[in-house]
């Protein structure tokens, strides 16, 4: 017996044939990160680490490879963790407070979402300028992560508008602190919100290479996009160790996406199971 | 709780690599940029490194209880990034000390007020002094030297021996080629009826009879100059953009596309276009610079024997004239240290490129990465083929003029060139793109005769 209806299987095929550019990038870059060259996906000479060199060594007058690892995961985390705490914070402020403007300031939020960061690079490296932050982490930081706020907040503000009001009641009518309150009550009650939204921003922060390109110039703080970057040269280029490099700067992802795939699910979701 | 505290701990670590560091006692860090963008170059950074364990021994020696430590790094993806990089670091007070650069960028860099002058410091170290006088007039502008040479090249022609062979010339017919450009008998049409004939003999394939430059570049200057231009007004400090001289290398390309001698695409903005059909031994004539036979023997042929194979199949020679009885022609594009303006440490800057301007350092740059030497006792110490070969060609050099509005000229005429060879306009239709757009994008300062 078959395993799958005939229909199925066309719709199958028509997704494998569809998926196939995407393998065939996958398989390039998995081969010719392997192997001392490739020629299209077919290795003409043996396997050899080469190419991996940049891990023990610094190629050619750039920073060795730990700096720019050591970078992003700072940006990439702490992006997060503002994200999360300045998030939640706002979201459960909007869903569970009346406070005169409420309305407009959902709307501004949302409004600041739709400028895409390119359109602000002028203004914020001006900004950055005046406060002494361009060409530092903590710059790129404040920056990646204030543009991120609208979308974390809308998406938390769905999390606490889900929550039962009736527990909080409880907690307030008992003497409860509205502080302690969100600490102890609403932020594990939001936690699968809390995930989806730490997986999205460590994600984006990890991929980010506009805002790092622009507003970093030197080598100190370059992180693993613009340490990629560097390697597509005018005049020539690796490729072997370009698809090393890449791989090297995919796997964090990878993996964070197998580990947080299903609290990134929740982000369509939201809410606490009843 | 212990947890809470691996927290804050974390946190507090994070914080301090992120902001800014505290100013560092004792060593004193000198932040140095510099570019190839081809790789072999990556010795304009690494003798900044060496030269600084060579200051620091005599600093030690001396007492003066500084060290210094050389950050920075080497780019090879751009120019076009890497002056964006200097532009907005420089704008926020935050150039790195040192900026290596084209020569000529001294007009820019110090109309804007990104470098500083080093006439007063320059005589205090005698390093400078065998410096090839010629370089020092590259690095000069408004009377006043703005940066340190580093090193300079020619930008031959080249050509396939193999290729010449395959069409019917003996091996002393080759080897007299570059003397026979040198002294004007073999001119550019010679080179596009030669190209022409490989083509239609089936040597080469279509439109690999000549290749050039497939993007913007400074060689542009070089091919107009050899058609008779002129580009510089010395009594006025004008560009100048002659309109016959433009009209004849205009015609020059669009004949050799409609020959089937250059490619209709050649600027194509994909330097791997350039370099692999060259290295496979499929194009007769090419513009190149001296930098690309060490890209060639390092990156392209080592597998088939480097710098042999290259010796066995490449000829150079200088640019021809346009006109029989014509001089020759080549540019250099020399290289020059910068000193910053917002350099904090002027001084040390100066003395540890006093300490990078010595002949083994600058033989070892020279010999890696294919480019000519700068000082003159160098000269004597490289014993290296190509470098002793191609250094005859110094004697037909040209630099490009110091005004802070030569990018302009470059992209006007750039744009000509590109309009001229994909169809777009008549050589006559692009020479007059090329005036208007410099008229009024340079304005006062171009004299179009």
């Amino acid at each position: 017996m078959p395993l799958l209806p005939p229909r199925w299987r066309l719709v199958l095929l028509l997704l494998l044939l569809l998926s196939l550019p995407i393998a065939a990038g996958l398989a390039w870059l998995l081969l010719t990160g392997a192997f001392d060259r490739v020629h299209g996906l077919l290795p003409v000479k043996p396997p050899d680490l080469r190419n991996w060199r940049f891990l023990w060594e610094a190629i050619g007058g750039r920073p060795p490879a730990i700096v720019p690892l050591v970078n992003s995961l700072i940006f990439a985390s702490v992006v997060a963790a503002v994200e999360l705490v300045v998030c939640s914070m706002a979201a459960y402020a909007i869903s569970r407070m009346s406070f005169p403007g409420r309305r407009i300031y959902l709307g501004l939020v949302l409004v600041l979402h739709a400028f895409p960061a390119v359109s602000l690079i002028i203004a914020i490296f001006y900004i950055l300028r005046l406060l002494g932050l361009f060409d530092t982490l903590a710059g790129v930081i404040l920056v990646k992560a204030s543009l991120e706020l609208p979308l974390g907040i809308w998406l938390m503000k769905g999390f606490f508008d889900n929550l039962s009001w009736d527990m909080e009641m409880a907690a307030l009518v008992d003497g409860m602190s509205r502080y302690r309150l969100f600490w102890k009550i609403a932020m594990p009650l939001v936690r699968p919100g809390l995930l989806a939204l730490g997986t999205f921003a460590l994600l984006s922060a990890w991929g980010e290479f506009i805002l790092p390109f622009t507003l970093i110039v030197s080598g100190r703080s370059w992180t693993m996009a613009i340490y990629l970057q560097t390697f597509l040269g005018e005049a020539f280029t690796d490729f072997g160790m370009i698809a090393a490099v890449g791989l090297f700067y995919a796997m964090p992802v990878v993996a964070l996406f197998l580990l947080g795939q299903r609290y990134l699910l929740n982000i369509y979701g939201g809410g606490v199971k009843g | 709780m212990k947890s809470r505290w691996l927290i804050a701990a974390w946190l507090v670590v994070l914080v301090a690599y992120a902001l800014p560091p505290a100013a560092a006692q004792q060593v004193v860090v000198i932040k140095a940029w510099t570019i190839g963008p081809d790789n072999p170059s990556v010795t304009r950074f690494n003798n900044l490194q060496t030269a600084a364990e060579r200051l620091n021994a005599d600093l030690r020696r001396e007492g003066a209880g500084v060290q210094v430590k050389v950050e920075g790094f080497f780019d090879t993806t751009n120019w076009d990034s890497y002056l964006r990089r200097v532009l907005l670091a420089s704008q926020t007070g935050d150039a790195p000390d040192i900026m290596q650069g084209n020569a000529s960028l001294a007009a820019t860099w110090s109309t804007a007020g990104f470098v500083i002058s080093l006439d007063e410091r320059i005589p205090g170290f005698p390093q400078f002094k065998d410096v090839v006088p010629a370089l020092w007039d590259a690095a000069r502008y408004k009377g006043k030297i703005w940066g340190i040479p580093q090193d300079t090249e020619a930008r031959p022609l080249y050509f396939n021996k193999t290729l010449l062979r395959k069409l019917g010339w003996t091996d002393p017919q080759i080897a007299e080629l570059p003397g026979r450009i040198s002294s004007g008998e073999f001119t550019w049409d010679d080179v596009l009826a030669t190209a022409r004939e490989a083509v239609q003999k089936r040597v080469v394939d279509a439109g690999k009879g000549y290749y050039h430059r497939p993007l913007n570049g400074p060689d542009f200057v070089q091919w107009y100059r050899s058609f008779g231009g002129r580009d510089y007004d010395a009594a006025s400090g004008k560009l100048v953009f002659n309109k016959a001289a433009a009209l004849r290398y205009f015609q020059f390309l669009r004949t050799g596309v409609e020959q089937g001698v250059i490619e209709r695409d050649r600027l194509n903005n994909d330097w791997n276009r350039f370099h692999q059909p060259i290295s496979d031994g499929k194009v007769l004539f090419w513009s190149g610079g001296t930098w690309n036979w060490a890209e060639w023997a390092q990156q392209w042929v080592n597998d088939r024997g480097g710098e042999d194979y290259l010796f066995a199949n490449f000829g150079y020679a200088p640019h021809p004239a346009y006109r029989k009885g014509g001089k020759p022609i080549t540019l250099s594009n020399p290289q020059a240290y910068f000193v910053s303006a917002a350099s904090k440490n002027k001084d040390l800057a100066l003395r540890l490129l006093a300490y990078t301007t010595v002949p083994d350092l600058d033989a070892k740059h020279a010999v890696g990465s294919a480019h000519l030497p700068v000082l003159r006792a160098t000269a004597r110490l490289v014993n290296n083929r190509f470098l002793k070969e191609v250094s005859y060609l110094l004697n037909y050099t040209t630099f490009a003029p110091a005004h802070p509005d030569l990018s302009k000229w470059q992209d006007a005429v750039f744009r000509g060139v590109s309009a001229v060879e994909s169809g777009q306009a008549t050589p006559e239709q692009a020479v007059d793109l090329v005036a208007g757009e410099m008229q009024r994008t340079i304005r006062d300062q171009i004299i179009v005769e």
